[in-house]
This record gives structure tokens, C-alpha cells and sequence, in this order.
């Protein structure tokens, strides 16, 4: 039993909060949001919302990052310090990476295996969605579709 | 449904369609033609006048409505036509001396500029009274009765240029408002009770009305007439009227505009004439105002003046008769003063036409039956009509409303004769003073001449009127009787009594000779008072004070108005929007302060309302 | 467990409004913000991962797809406003002072 999992991710996701606030350079500030995202998923995922912490990590941690990224390098003034040593260590960059993969493969293995008939949730999940919320699903889908368009 | 005749669609077609043609196609094109269509009309509208009078008379009489004007909730206006005895009766004097008037004024006004103008209004002016005397409920009574007070501000400031001629139709249509005012509470107070301003129904219903509603909107009724047809505190507009051109003073003093007070006052009689005392009140005012006019017109200079303190004085006998309850006596004296009084204004006319000017006084004057012997001979038939000369037609109307007022005791039959020597003493000490002589102090114009035949014609047309109309008298009642309401009962004219008739020619004569005397005997009396005291003339001047009292009256009245308007308007109501625009722009002031346009500021202002609702959220 | 979760929750509502308040540049803002987005997510995820309901599942996952949208938004218009050539830090917009 992984009972480590939750309070281990959840001071981790503070931590990396508090960091956040206070990084000097956007690039840091953005690892930090980046470890923060992953340890809400790893805490979702302790909690037996698996497909949302999957989700999380896709949107969030997948697109979302990477949008962050390609803004601060393209809104980057010349001049300014990409990246400042005295702002992140290393070793908690590193950390950063590394806490959320030992917990991926604890939960993975079924340590912390939560015991919630995901399968049966997932399966009214689907119903409700284009049940009696596809309204407000296409309409969040249409959403997106303006926010590309606005874009470009 | 009603069969409506073809006659009483003319009365109001035949107009509508001459004023519609005049004004959209001749008054572009041909303006110095507008007045064809118009005098058609004229004769299409005298036409029909005889076709119904000669209906009534034959014992029918015809109330019905054409089209229902407007609808609220349970009640709703028509328009409607009454078509009785006593409408009639005016209608026919109305329609024929003001269509002789129309014939005269197509010569008299030949070349005046606001020619196209003129005749227009002039025949809106017929139209309106014609609406009026035909209507067959308050409402569309009072929207005929404002519209002749309208067309006579228009008419009488016909001559724009004239400061005087403004200022005295502004001083007419204001006085006439007064009386409006009267005559709409009255309506409004009828309407508001019974949802219906029927004369049928209401002469029905007069008997049971409440007395104090019957009482108040009698005397408002009476307050209306008296604006209207001149009476005592509200008369002084009618001889400041005289600016207008001759036809306008002829066409409102004889047929259309004085006479729809008096016509006010019969068609509301079966109401009025159920209040106890009003009747006696109107008898009152009726004699002093008729008294009163008679002496100022025998102080008066200008010719057509003397005409307008006469016609207030006969309106003022119309009054008194009907106090007296001499309904048919009040009408008759009202048909025939239609007639002479439009001669006498027309032959005055004819003086001013021959003399090249547009008012004439008795210094201008005198002699002048040589050189205008026409107009003499119209002036002095009319003038012996108006003086009550046996056989022509004012000794006959006169003589029933003497004879009522010999009935009812001393004081009235003293009253009637006064009014009946008056009435001699100025008209004809203005026969006198016009055509004969001349006098020292008088300097006619050199080149006085006739008028031409196009208003010599209707003049002598309406004399003989003036002369015969009198004749008819047993037929006047039975017209009247045809469509008089059964639950009043007309008086109908008295017979001739030797007595009455003796005493009203020797008060007659008393006044030819008294001004015969001061006239002819004593060729410069009318200058010598004047010259010996000036006092006197200038009491006479201000109608014995009463014109001051009105000024006065007025002024106050308009410094009240300029009170609320000007200093009220300003130091309290453009304050209070001035101060509030002030306190706006304060506020928007402070507020757009607050709005620094930073965005932590926005975020800080956010989080402090988030707080605050959610401690709200807490506590509750 | 479940207050453990709640105060992770809290803490990154909070510090990432402290985040939003404290920083000058638009872009650490913007992560602030979205630290205060995925606060709630987390919230309300284990709320309804416990209660088993399925109708807080989907409120969560259009959370995210809107939160999805409006990064996109708000990352353009942070890039719009450095192209308009103004300074990255707030006080560049001040276009609403009264």
C-alpha cells in the first residue's frame, strides 16, 4: 500500500508552487508549473480519477506547456537571462521530473491501487457526456475551434 | 338607420371640397382665382340651407350619426347631425347672409395680397359655424367652436403688418380662450358623468340630472356664451376686433362667430333653463352689457366701432330675452340682427372702400349720402331695421322681447325700453353723422365714390332681408316648434300688443330724437363735449374703467405667469438640474479615479469583492 | 487523505493568486492563473472521484477543454501585446484609467 503517494504529492505540489511564485526567469517558472501539474495528476490519479489525471496530463502537461514555452521563447526580449542557476537548482529540477515518475510507476504497479469501479465511472462518464451534456460539449468543442481560429 | 339627405352631405362636402381644390391647386397656380370654388360652395351650401329648412318645416326633423369619431372602453364619440328647428333657423340666416358676405368680399378684397389666403380662412370661418350649428353632441360642438375661434384669430390679424391687428386678434383668441375653457369643463364634466354628450340624450335626462351638475355646467355653458357672443366682463375683445378687414367684422358679427354663444345657450336651454336663478342672472348681465354698449356706442367715432358697441348691446338683448325665457324671441332677434347688422357693416365698408381707406371715423365722414347714394339708401333701411321702424323686421323681434319683459315687471320692461332707445340714439346719430352735413369739424375725402356693383348687390340682397324678415314670424315659430324637445315648452312669439308696441315706438322715436337734436340741431355737440371735457371722454375712451380693470387683470395675470416662468423656471427648476448635472460629473469624477486602468489594481479590487462575498456567504 | 487533498488544493489556489498579484509579467500571470484553474480541478476531481458521480466528471473535463481555450487565448493576446511593442509588465496596459 502506497499511502506515501498522496502526502508525498501533495507537499511536492506545494513546494513547487511556493517555487513558482518566486522564480526569477519565466523558463523557471514554467518547470515549476510543469512539476505542480504533474503532481495534481499523480494526487487525481490517488484518488481513483484516473481519466482525468490522464486528461490533466495530456492537456496540461502536454499542450499547454508546450504553449507556454513557444510564447516566453517568442515574447523574449533580447538581453534578458534565459535561464538563472541561482534561480532552480538542479537537483530540484531534477526532482521535479523525478518524483512524479516513481509515483507514476508506484500507481502503476498497483501499489496505491484505488479501489473505485473506474470502469463502470468511465462508462456513465461517456453516457453523460453525449447524453444529456452534448450540448455543452459541442458547445465547449465549438469553443475551442474559435479560440484557433482567433489565433490565427 | 336614418336616411340622411344628400343636403346635409353638401353642407359639409361642398366646403371641404372648395377649400381642398382652392388650396392645393388654385393657391399654387391662380390665386386671384381661389374664391370661384369657393362662392360654388357658397350657393351649394345656401341651397341645401333652403332644401332642409323647407324639410323641418314640413314637420321632420333628423338626428343622426355619420361615422363614430373615436372609442374608449364603453363609450364613444360620433359624429353626428342634428338637424331641428332651431338649427335651422340660424342655418338659414347664417348660410345666406354669409354667403352675400362672400359675394362682398370678392369685390372688397380684389388685389390684396393675402387675397388667396383671406378667402380661405373665410370659408373655414362658414364651414365652422355651418359644423356647429348642425352638430348633435357637445364634443363635436366644441371642436366646431374652437376651430371659429381659430379662423377668427387668423382673420381678424388678416392684415399682418399691423401691430394693432395682432395685437387684437391675439387679444380675441385669448379672451375666447377663457370662455373655451368654460365651455370644456362643462363638456368634460358632462362626459365624465354620463359617457355621452348627446343633445337627445341629454335633453331627456335634463330633468333628473343632479342640480349641482346641472347647475355648474349651466353657468360654464353661460361663461363660454359670454366670451363668445361678447357679454358683459368678457365683451371687450369684440370692438378691438374691428382691425380685421370689413367682410370678417361683417361675417362675424352677423353670422358667425358672436352668434354661437347665443346659439350655445339655446341648444343647452332644457339644461340651463332648469337651474333655479340662472336664468334671472343671465337676464341681468344680458341688460347691463346691452345698456352699458348702447351708451359707449353713442360715444364712439370710428364707424365700424359704433357697430361693434352695438352688436354688443343686441347680443346683450339676445341674453336678456333668453333670461326672460324667450327662447323664440332670442332666436328671431338673432336672425334678424344677422341681417341688418351684416348691411350696416357692409354699407361702412362700402364708406371705407369709397374713401381708400380701411377704417373711416365720423371726422372723415359726413355728407356723404351725395357721392355714395346707394349705400345711403341700404344704410338707412338697415339702420331704421336695427332702430325698430314699423314694419321692417327689428320692430317685430324687438317688440317680443318687449312684450316678455313688459310681463315679467318694471324693472325689466324699464330695461327693455332703455336698450330700445339706445339702440335708436346711436345708430342713428351714426346716419346722421355719416351722411348728412357735413359738420365744421368734419372733412370728408375728396373723392368718394360708389362702390362697384358686386358690393352693392349682396348689400341691397341682405336689405331687403332686413326689411322683410320680420314678416315672418308665424312661420319662425312653427319652424322652430318642429324640432323644439318636448320636456321644455317653447315659448313661442308673442302676438302684437298695441301697448308694448306704442311704448317701444315712442322710446324708439324718443331716441331719433334726442339725436336728431344733437346732431342736426346742434351740428358740433358730438365735438364740443368732447373739447369742453376731456375727463368724461377719456372715462368713456376705457369703457367707464372696465377696460383698466381688464388691463390690469392682465397684467397681473401675466406677471404671476412670468413669475412661474421666468424666476420659478430658473432659480428653482434649471437649479435643480444644474446641481444634479454637477453632482454627476462629481461622481464620475471620484469614481473614474478609482479606475487607474492597472491590472493589479483590478485584481485587488477583485479579490476584495470575492472576500466580501464570501464572508457574506460565511456569516449567513 | 481527503484533507490532505483539500490543502494541497487550497495551497495552490492560494499561491498561485499570490503569483497573479505579485508577479509584473503577463506571461508568470498567466501561470498563476492557471495554477488557480487546476487548484479547482483538483478540487473538485477528488470530490467527485469520491462521491463516485459522474456529472462532476464532466463539469471537470470541460473545465479543462475551456481552460484549454482560454490558454490559447490568453497566450495570443500576451503575444499581441509584445508585438505591439509595449513593455511585457502590466503597467504597458492602461488604456481603461479613468
Amino acid at each position: 500500500m502506497a499511502a506515501w503517494i498522496i502526502p508525498l504529492a501533495a507537499l511536492a505540489a506545494a513546494v513547487f508552487a511556493a517555487l513558482m511564485i518566486f522564480q526569477r526567469t519565466l523558463y523557471g517558472a514554467a518547470i515549476c508549473f510543469l512539476a505542480v501539474i504533474l503532481q495534481a495528476a499523480a494526487l487525481l490519479f490517488g484518488c481513483g480519477a484516473k481519466l482525468l489525471a490522464l486528461l490533466l496530463v495530456l492537456i496540461y502537461a502536454g499542450a499547454m506547456a508546450v504553449l507556454i514555452v513557444v510564447s516566453i521563447q517568442t515574447a523574449q526580449r533580447p538581453g534578458t537571462p534565459i535561464w538563472s542557476r541561482s534561480g532552480l537548482p538542479r537537483s530540484l529540477v531534477l526532482a521535479g521530473f523525478l518524483i512524479p515518475l516513481a509515483e507514476a510507476a508506484a500507481l502503476l504497479l498497483g501499489l496505491g491501487a484505488p479501489q473505485s469501479a473506474a470502469g463502470a465511472g468511465d462508462l456513465m462518464l461517456g453516457r453523460m457526456l453525449f447524453g444529456p451534456y452534448a450540448i455543452a460539449s459541442e458547445a465547449v468543442a465549438l469553443l475551442i475551434l474559435f479560440a484557433a481560429l482567433a489565433v490565427i | 338607420m336614418i336616411q340622411i339627405p344628400l343636403a346635409v352631405y353638401l353642407l359639409f362636402l361642398a366646403p371641404l371640397t372648395a377649400l381642398a381644390f382652392g388650396f392645393f391647386i388654385l393657391r399654387p397656380w391662380k390665386p386671384e382665382w381661389t374664391h370661384i370654388p369657393i362662392l360654388i360652395s357658397c350657393v351649394v351650401v345656401t341651397i341645401s340651407t333652403a332644401f332642409l329648412a323647407a324639410f323641418v318645416y314640413s314637420g321632420h326633423g333628423l338626428d343622426g350619426t355619420l361615422f363614430r369619431w373615436m372609442m374608449a372602453g364603453d363609450w364613444s364619440i360620433v359624429f353626428g347631425v342634428r338637424v331641428d328647428g332651431i338649427g335651422v333657423a340660424v342655418l338659414s340666416m347664417v348660410s345666406l347672409v354669409g354667403a352675400l358676405i362672400h359675394f362682398y368680399a370678392a369685390g372688397y378684397m380684389k388685389g390684396d395680397p393675402g387675397f388667396s389666403r383671406f378667402f380661405l380662412f373665410f370659408h373655414l370661418f362658414y364651414l365652422a359655424m355651418i359644423g356647429l350649428l348642425v352638430s348633435n353632441n357637445y364634443v363635436q360642438f366644441y371642436l366646431f367652436w374652437e376651430l371659429v375661434g381659430a379662423c377668427s384669430y387668423f382673420l381678424i390679424a388678416h392684415w399682418l403688418h399691423k401691430p394693432t391687428a395682432r395685437r387684437a386678434a391675439l387679444q380675441a383668441f385669448m379672451t375666447n380662450r377663457v370662455g373655451d375653457f368654460g365651455l370644456m369643463l362643462a363638456v368634460l364634466l358632462i362626459l365624465a358623468r354620463y359617457h355621452n354628450t348627446r343633445f337627445a340624450m341629454l335633453y331627456t335626462i335634463a330633468p333628473g340630472m343632479a342640480p349641482e351638475l346641472l347647475a355648474l355646467s349651466g353657468f360654464l355653458f353661460f361663461w363660454a356664451a359670454a366670451a363668445k357672443s361678447a357679454q358683459f366682463p368678457l365683451y371687450f375683445w369684440l370692438p378691438d376686433a374691428m382691425e380685421g378687414p370689413t367682410p370678417v367684422s361683417a361675417l362675424m358679427h352677423a353670422a358667425t362667430m358672436v352668434t354661437a354663444g347665443i346659439f350655445l345657450l339655446v341648444r343647452s336651454w332644457p339644461l340651463i333653463g332648469s337651474v333655479p336663478g340662472l336664468p334671472n342672472f343671465i337676464a341681468a348681465v344680458g341688460a347691463a352689457t346691452a345698456i352699458g354698449a348702447a351708451l359707449l356706442a353713442c360715444t364712439q367715432k370710428d364707424l365700424k366701432r359704433i357697430l361693434a358697441y352695438s352688436t354688443v348691446s343686441h347680443l346683450g338683448l339676445m341674453a336678456f330675452a333668453l333670461g326672460l325665457g324667450q327662447v323664440a324671441a332670442a332666436l328671431f332677434h338673432l336672425v334678424v340682427h344677422g341681417f341688418f347688422k351684416a348691411a350696416l357693416f357692409l354699407c361702412a365698408g362700402n364708406v371705407a372702400h369709397g374713401s381708400g381707406k380701411p377704417t373711416v371715423s365720423v371726422d372723415e365722414a359726413g355728407g356723404l349720402k351725395r357721392s355714395l347714394p346707394l349705400t345711403y339708401a341700404c344704410f338707412a333701411i338697415a339702420a331704421m331695421s336695427l332702430a325698430g321702424v314699423w314694419p321692417l323686421a327689428g320692430f317685430y323681434s324687438k317688440d317680443a322681447i318687449l312684450d316678455a319683459a313688459c310681463e315679467r315687471g318694471p324693472w325689466a320692461m324699464a330695461a327693455g325700453l332703455a336698450i330700445a332707445m339706445g339702440g335708436a340714439l346711436y345708430i342713428s346719430r351714426m346716419l346722421f353723422l355719416t351722411f348728412f352735413g357735413p359738420r365744421a369739424e368734419q372733412k370728408p375725402g375728396e373723392h368718394v365714390h360708389e362702390a362697384p356693383l358686386i358690393m352693392i348687390l349682396p348689400v341691397a340682397l341682405i336689405v331687403v332681408g332686413a326689411f322683410s324678415v320680420g314678416w315672418l314670424g308665424r312661420h319662425f315659430t312653427h319652424l322652430l316648434l318642429s324640432g323644439w324637445p318636448e320636456t321644455v315648452p317653447l315659448p313661442v312669439l308673442p302676438e302684437l300688443s298695441a301697448k308694448v308696441s306704442g311704448m317701444g315706438l315712442a322710446a324708439m322715436g324718443c331716441g331719433v330724437a334726442i339725436s336728431y337734436v344733437l346732431t342736426m340741431r346742434l351740428p358740433s355737440f358730438d365735438w364740443d363735449w368732447r373739447r369742453r371735457h376731456p375727463g368724461l371722454e377719456a372715462a368713456f375712451a376705457c369703457d367707464l374703467g372696465w377696460r383698466k380693470v381688464v388691463a390690469w387683470f392682465a397684467a397681473v395675470v401675466v406677471r404671476g405667469a412670468d413669475r412661474i416662468g421666468r424666476v420659478f423656471d430658473h432659480e428653482v427648476l434649471d437649479a435643480a438640474i444644474e446641481k444634479s448635472a454637477d453632482a454627476c460629473q462629481k461622481l464620475s469624477q471620484t469614481g473614474s479615479s478609482l479606475a487607474t486602468g492597472s491590472l493589479s489594481d483590478s485584481l485587488w479590487w477583485l479579490m476584495t469583492g470575492a472576500a466580501a462575498l464570501l464572508a457574506w456567504a460565511g456569516l449567513r | 487523505m481527503n484533507p490532505l487533498v483539500w490543502s494541497a488544493s487550497a495551497t495552490l489556489f492560494l499561491f498561485g493568486l499570490a503569483a497573479l498579484i505579485l508577479r509584473r509579467e503577463l506571461l508568470a500571470m498567466f501561470l498563476g492563473l492557471e495554477l488557480m484553474v487546476l487548484a479547482a480541478v483538483l478540487a473538485l476531481g477528488e470530490t467527485a472521484a469520491r462521491l463516485g458521480d459522474s456529472e462532476g466528471f464532466v463539469a471537470v473535463l470541460l473545465i479543462l477543454a475551456i481552460a484549454a481555450a482560454e490558454a490559447v487565448v490568453g497566450l495570443t493576446l500576451i503575444l499581441r501585446v509584445h508585438w505591439s511593442g509595449r513593455p511585457p509588465e502590466t503597467e504597458a496596459l492602461r488604456e481603461l484609467k479613468g
